[in-house]
């Protein structure tokens, strides 16, 4: 057990250091994504499925949502940058819009 | 014969009278002045003469009268397929029998459910015989009307006959599982069939094949096309010396025989004078609206209206009834609804029947069917085909409340996307570290 | 030089494709220039119809129609149980036309979309093999993609079924997913969900791909390639596609519930897991991260197991559905769902049809797998598993040759391809880069590779032309590819392997004659095997008279415009759900059932009807207000699909709903035989088909009847029918339809009707039964 709470505490310690303030900012919208998200899922547990389109809209917006701010943060992180030769982090973030773009189409097509 | 335009039958004025010969025709005198006072054209013939009951598949007459019981074949031109054929057509039919009965009529009538019983036998009832006509072998029968008339009154309405009913004749049996046959006149219970005797009373040795109630003296069947065929165990029922005489039957006081009156509403019952009903029209619509749509919605609110008329005394009437249903049906009935008649009034011209009432919920091709079969009159079978769609994908409630949470989190997933976005694009934040540490 | 050749190349291969997709076209043609341009096949009709719907009346009306005409009296939610890809695809191709002022009929829309797909497909082969080798080989896998009798049989003109634009977009799909791993761009995986979701709206054989692209991911993630390039694909895909593909009402929530797509939800919840553990790797030491993974995963794993077990228990995660679970247990569907069964397509492949379909192909297939597996990396794992699953789902049901097809082509073409640089290239500049030992040799001028592929002076055909240009093209992609080869040969130098090409010319041209003599047999077979198998219309047959001229036998079509001219708007028609969507079609009239066999207890009601007594029978076809009823015969012409054939099935599937009205084994001689003729038994000879099958066929040979198909004689004295009366027979006697008669007018059984009408009379008297009653 201390050796679990000691491993999170340099892994915090490591965090709020080496992180660049612009991953920081994708990790709090991360964050706040995966709030809602769990937010949603305890209202369905209670509550029930039905409708469960829009039930399904909403999660899913958030599961994307989430996925796709992931794929900002790795394709930007310039520890990655040998990994996507082909992607620049401008690009990174044109492909970022355009999936959340398609995602909210569909979850409002699907809401409904 | 005048050719009259016009009759009070439904089915046309053109009746053929078969007869076994011409001279025939002389017993019935008042029977021909009854027809012809109700604008019937009666055409006599007797079996030996050709005659067709149709050309080019169109009916030449509208009724037939059989009254040649001895008849042993058809006179050329018709069979019994004709006749069958006849009555598909439309055509009423009258068989009148008597003890002589050959097995051509016989086996005609079997196809119709309707056994005679065999050649040379008679009814017999020591009990309920006339005194006068019936005084020497018991055959000719006194039937009491009260008791052993049917009491379908739109057939021959029981409180309109003035006397008992005189019959002498052959007996027969209906099919009791025939729903189309319905027995109109029976015998009296002491009543029995046997063979006829010539002089010497011999007395039967054994059980007859049909006694009492068992023994039909008058039936009527109505086809499914709505023709009527009336089949009589003796044709001197119908002569004037019956219409004319008087019953008298031991114990009971002289009153005069209600033959005439008798055979008056049978024959107007058979050849469509009455008993008649028509579906004069058939509306559905949604509530609120006036046509109707080409298709439903389940549980959508509709109103259904069928009118009907029924036909009497050479004229249409509103037809009055309070067991008209309709059902809706898909392989199985999902709703059946008494329909309330409209209230009649001076004007009315049909009689309205209506409903209101919620469809199912159940999608697919309904029929909307009144099936309205009563003993007497026509049958009624009105099917609207239509059919209940399922919702449309823009019928569903827009917004349900209970989903507010999901419309929320989306919302709220596309207005922080929007500041995120904002906030990285244009917030000035580096994307690699500061390596500031301080030794 | 090098300059030159790449120019030339970058000519030849637009030329090249655009030649193959030509042929593609070209070769799905032979039925509509044989017959006509309709639609050829039966279930298609229903597709068209549709189509005909949608443009007609709009995408809202589409969306939303409630076909009354089929499956009567219950109607079907077309809406919600159709896959809308290949309507919406040809109406909107229609209206783009229409726009541009071409009045183009949809109905020759729908006969040549799934040829002009084909060429798609072909591209799409081209771009996928490029992935995994180089440009040559792709133009090899569009060649054959472009002309496999295995992808053919599915998408000639005038069969306008799903797989013809589904077998395009699966492949293309197929090309986004490895692009979008090799890149690890999240666009490309974003152009995987969209084509995916195309695919969904398609094909129900969609579910291959949900399943095929985790199942790769799955096996990277094994072989410890996990990388963030394979992150970002997998997770773009499956957040997007799965969202996308539950707009399609006949998917629904079927991702969320049903056991064919848990695959993918698991994949995607344990690369989060793996992509968070990377994450937390980079921050903290290797002894940290071992404690925190080891509290992590068992965490992890005890929630997963215990979520799992109590949602497949709970119900809640439906089971595999009998049409997939029947792939796994091929005995499954005979015992259980013989509706499923009883479908030809749906029964195991033959050995033969695997030649039959792929030709030389077949034995090119696993060395290209080999190959694969030699360089390895992530896309070549892809197909290694695409490969295997397809060859045992191939193997399991006929149908499924067609998802084959295409991984046979890229492999073949990969294994050929590779032989042809082996035996093309120039042996000077491996033999200069050996000897230089390290220095950068020239590259030389001579391009005196052999000229076999000349050959052909006079190109007759188009399919030698096709050939001598992609031979043309792989040589002059092997010459500009060679500065590429260079490199690599330099760098091989570097570590001192020695490479020994092969210098003669005689061994080269023997090897080079032969594989371009396969070429040409292939090409040979794939032309037969079409205009032979595939191109013959199902709803015109035509056979060789005995002087060798061809007749045309057209009753099927004969038979539906009668019913079509001669019958009411409402008219309601019985027959077995095969020829469902062609009544509905051709004949414009109210069917029962259809072929998509959606309500299996209809299915067996009519199976009851037909395989039942008349009596019986009777009471059904006045409850569902049946006015003709539609069987095939094909004794008199010897056509072997007939009804009397299909019998049993239809009598299995009616026994599996009525048990106590219909048994199987009553149809049988005590034998155990399946006989028609004198030895048939009483149910057998009672039941409607039967009747309807062989009335007044005696009397048409004079009472010899033979039954061509069943080579049975039939007995003198044909069957009566009392219930229904003969309307129309074809004049070869193929399809049969009766009136239902209606209830007798005067209350007899239509038995004594029947027999009054035809001059018996009752002669016994019922004084007796009357009275006892």
């Amino acid at each position: 057990m201390d050796e679990i709470k000691s491993a999170s505490n340099s892994l915090l310690a490591s965090y709020v250091k080496d992180t660049p303030k612009s991953l920081k900012l994708i990790d709090a919208y991360m964050v706040y994504i995966l709030l809602t998200g769990i937010i949603q899922f305890v209202y369905v547990v209670i509550a029930g499925t039905f409708p469960n389109n829009a039930f399904l809209a909403g999660f899913i917006s958030t599961v994307a949502g989430f996925v796709l701010a992931a794929n900002l943060r790795i394709q930007t992180n310039p520890k990655n940058a040998s990994q996507f030769p082909t992607t620049s982090p401008e690009r990174a973030f044109a492909d970022f819009l355009a999936c959340n773009i398609v995602v909210h189409f569909a979850v409002a097509n699907f809401l409904g | 014969m005048a050719l009259v335009a016009s009759a009070t039958s439904l089915t046309g004025p053109r009746t053929l009278v078969l007869l076994d010969n011409l001279d025939d025709a002389d017993a019935y005198m008042d029977l021909w002045d009854d027809l012809q006072s109700r604008q019937f054209n009666v055409t006599l013939h007797d079996v030996k003469t050709p005659v067709s009951l149709s050309k080019y598949d169109q009916r030449l007459f509208d009724h037939l009268l059989i009254l040649a019981p001895k008849m042993t074949a058809y006179p050329t031109g018709m069979n019994a397929k004709s006749v069958v054929g006849f009555v598909a057509e439309g055509g009423n039919v009258l068989v009148a029998a008597s003890s002589e009965l050959g097995n051509t009529i016989r086996e005609l009538s079997r196809e119709f459910d309707v056994e005679f019983d065999n050649r040379y036998t008679t009814v017999y009832d020591h009990f309920n015989y006339d005194q006068d006509l019936g005084k020497d072998r018991h055959d000719t029968v006194v039937v009491n009307t009260g008791t052993h008339l049917s009491t379908v009154d739109a057939i021959v309405p029981q409180k309109d006959i003035p006397g008992p009913i005189l019959f002498r004749g052959i007996a027969h049996s209906i099919n009791p599982s025939n729903s189309l046959l319905t027995k109109v006149l029976w015998a009296p219970q002491e009543a029995y069939s046997w063979e006829t005797q010539d002089g010497d009373n011999e007395s039967a040795n054994q059980d007859p094949s049909v006694s009492g109630k068992d023994i039909s003296l008058v039936s009527v069947m109505q086809a499914r096309n709505n023709a009527r065929i009336a089949f009589l165990g003796s044709t001197d029922m119908l002569t004037d010396r019956y219409f004319s005489a008087p019953a008298k039957k031991h114990g009971e006081k002289i009153s005069p025989s209600g033959n005439r009156k008798f055979i008056e509403e049978l024959t107007k019952w058979t050849f469509q004078e009455k008993g008649a009903l028509d579906v004069v029209a058939v509306q559905h619509h949604k509530v609120g609206e006036e046509e109707a749509p080409a298709h439903y919605r389940i549980k959508d609110t509709m109103t259904y209206t069928i009118s009907l008329a029924e036909y009497h005394d050479g004229e249409w009437h509103p037809f009055s009834a309070d067991d008209v249903q309709l059902e809706l049906i898909m392989l199985d009935p999902y709703v059946r609804k008494t329909l309330e008649q409209v209230p009649l009034d001076d004007q009315s011209t049909v009689g309205t029947f209506t409903t209101t009432l919620q469809l199912p919920d159940q999608y697919g091709v309904f029929k909307f069917a009144v099936n309205y079969k009563r003993p007497g009159l026509t049958y009624v079978e009105s099917v609207t085909t239509v059919g209940i769609h399922p919702f449309r994908h823009d019928q569903y409630p827009r917004f349900i409340s209970q989903a507010k949470p999901y419309y929320t989190s989306a919302a709220s997933m596309g207005v922080g996307l929007l500041i995120f976005s904002f906030v990285y694009l244009w917030g000035g934040l580096e994307s690699t570290v500061k390596t500031t540490k301080k030794a | 030089m090098s300059a030159e050749t790449s120019t030339v190349a970058r000519i030849l291969k637009p030329t090249i494709l655009i030649l193959i997709a030509v042929v593609a076209i070209a070769s799905r043609l032979f039925s509509i220039i044989r017959f006509e341009s309709v639609i050829h096949e039966f279930d298609p009709w229903f597709n068209y119809r549709t189509t005909q719907h949608l443009v007609k009346n709009g995408f809202y009306e589409f969306w939303n129609w409630f076909d009354e005409k089929s499956w009567y009296p219950l109607g079907r939610v077309v809406g919600g149980t159709v896959y809308p890809g290949i309507m919406v695809t040809s109406a909107i191709i229609h209206n783009v036309l229409h726009f541009f002022n071409f009045p183009v009929d949809i109905r020759n829309v729908c006969v040549f979309l799934a040829p002009m797909f084909s060429g798609l497909t072909a591209f799409s082969a081209y771009l996928l093999t490029k992935e995994l080798k180089d440009s040559s080989a792709g133009l090899l896998a569009a060649a054959f993609l472009g002309v496999a009798p295995g992808y053919i049989s599915r998408s000639v003109a005038g069969s306008y079924d799903n797989e013809g634009i589904a077998i395009f977009l699966l492949v293309f799909t197929f090309y986004l997913w490895i692009k979008a791993v090799k890149t690890g761009s999240a666009f490309f995986g974003l152009l995987t969900a969209l084509f995916y979701f195309y695919m969904v709206s398609a094909w129900g054989g969609y579910v291959f791909i949900t399943n095929l692209v985790p199942l790769h991911a799955f096996t990277l993630l094994l072989m410890g390639r996990y990388s963030n390039r394979l992150y970002v694909s997998y997770s773009t895909f499956y957040a997007v596609g799965t969202l996308l593909s539950m707009q399609i009402p006949f998917v629904g929530f079927q991702p969320t519930r049903t056991s064919e797509h848990m695959a993918a939800l698991g994949v995607f919840g344990l690369l989060q897991l793996y992509a968070f553990a990377e994450l937390v790797r980079g921050y903290v030491t290797p002894k940290q991260f071992k404690t925190l993974l080891k509290g992590g995963v068992s965490a992890v794993a005890i929630f997963a197991v215990v979520g799992l077990t109590v949602l497949s228990f709970s119900g809640v995660i439906a089971p595999f559905t009998g049409r997939f679970y029947s792939l796994y247990d091929t005995g499954y569907a005979k015992i259980h769902i013989p509706i499923i069964a009883s479908v030809s397509e749906h029964q195991p492949t033959a050995w033969t049809s695997f030649f039959f379909d792929l030709q030389m192909l077949i034995f090119l297939f696993p060395a290209g797998v080999y190959l694969c597996f030699k360089e390895l990396k992530d896309e070549h794992v892809f197909i290694i598993l695409y490969s295997v699953f397809a060859s045992y789902f191939a193997g399991v049901m006929v149908r499924l040759m067609l998802t084959l097809t295409p991984v046979v082509c890229v492999s073949a073409a990969i294994a050929y391809s590779t032989l042809l640089d082996t035996y093309l290239e120039k042996s000077e500049h491996v033999l200069a880069s050996n000897l230089a030992g390290g220095a950068r040799p020239t590259v030389a001028a001579a391009t005196t590779t052999a000229t076999v592929t000349d050959a052909p002076a006079e190109p007759k055909s188009k399919k030698a032309a096709a050939r001598a240009a992609a031979a043309k093209a792989v040589e002059s992609e092997t010459k500009a590819k060679a500065s590429t080869k260079e490199s690599k040969e330099t760098k091989e130098a570097k570590d001192s392997k020695k490479r020994f090409p092969i210098f003669n010319w005689d061994s080269r041209a023997m090897v080079i004659m032969q594989l371009t003599w396969f070429l040409f047999m292939f090409a040979w077979h794939c032309t037969y095997v079409t205009s032979g198998s595939y191109s013959s219309p199902s709803i015109v047959l035509a056979s060789r008279q005995a002087d060798g001229s061809q007749m045309i036998i057209d009753d099927f079509r004969e038979a539906y415009y009668w019913l079509r001219k001669n019958t009411g708007e409402d008219a309601k028609v019985m027959s077995w759900w095969d020829y469902g969507y062609q009544m509905a079609g051709m004949a414009n009239v109210t069917t029962l059932v259809d072929n998509n066999t959606w309500n299996n207890t209809h299915i067996a009601t009519v199976g009851l009807a037909m395989s039942a007594n008349e009596d019986v029978s009777y009471q059904v076809l006045r409850q569902h207000d049946v006015d003709y009823v539609l069987i095939l015969f094909g004794g008199v012409i010897g056509y072997s699909g007939d009804d009397i054939n299909k019998f049993l099935w239809m009598i299995r599937i009616a026994e599996g709903v009525y048990p106590n009205m219909v048994k199987e084994s009553n149809f049988f001689t005590p034998r155990g035989e399946y006989k028609v003729d004198h030895e048939a038994s009483q149910t057998m000879r009672d039941s409607l088909m039967y009747k309807m099958s062989y009335y007044r066929f005696a009397e048409l040979y004079g009472g010899n009847a033979v039954d061509h198909v069943r080579g049975a004689r039939m007995p003198a004295e044909g069957p009566t029918l009392n219930v229904l009366e003969e309307a129309y027979t074809t004049q070869n006697w193929l399809v049969r339809i009766y009136k239902v008669k209606d209830l007798d007018n005067i209350g007899r059984d239509l038995k004594d009707a029947t027999a009054f009408d035809k001059g018996k009379v009752k002669k016994v008297s019922s004084l007796k039964r009357f009275v006892k009653a």
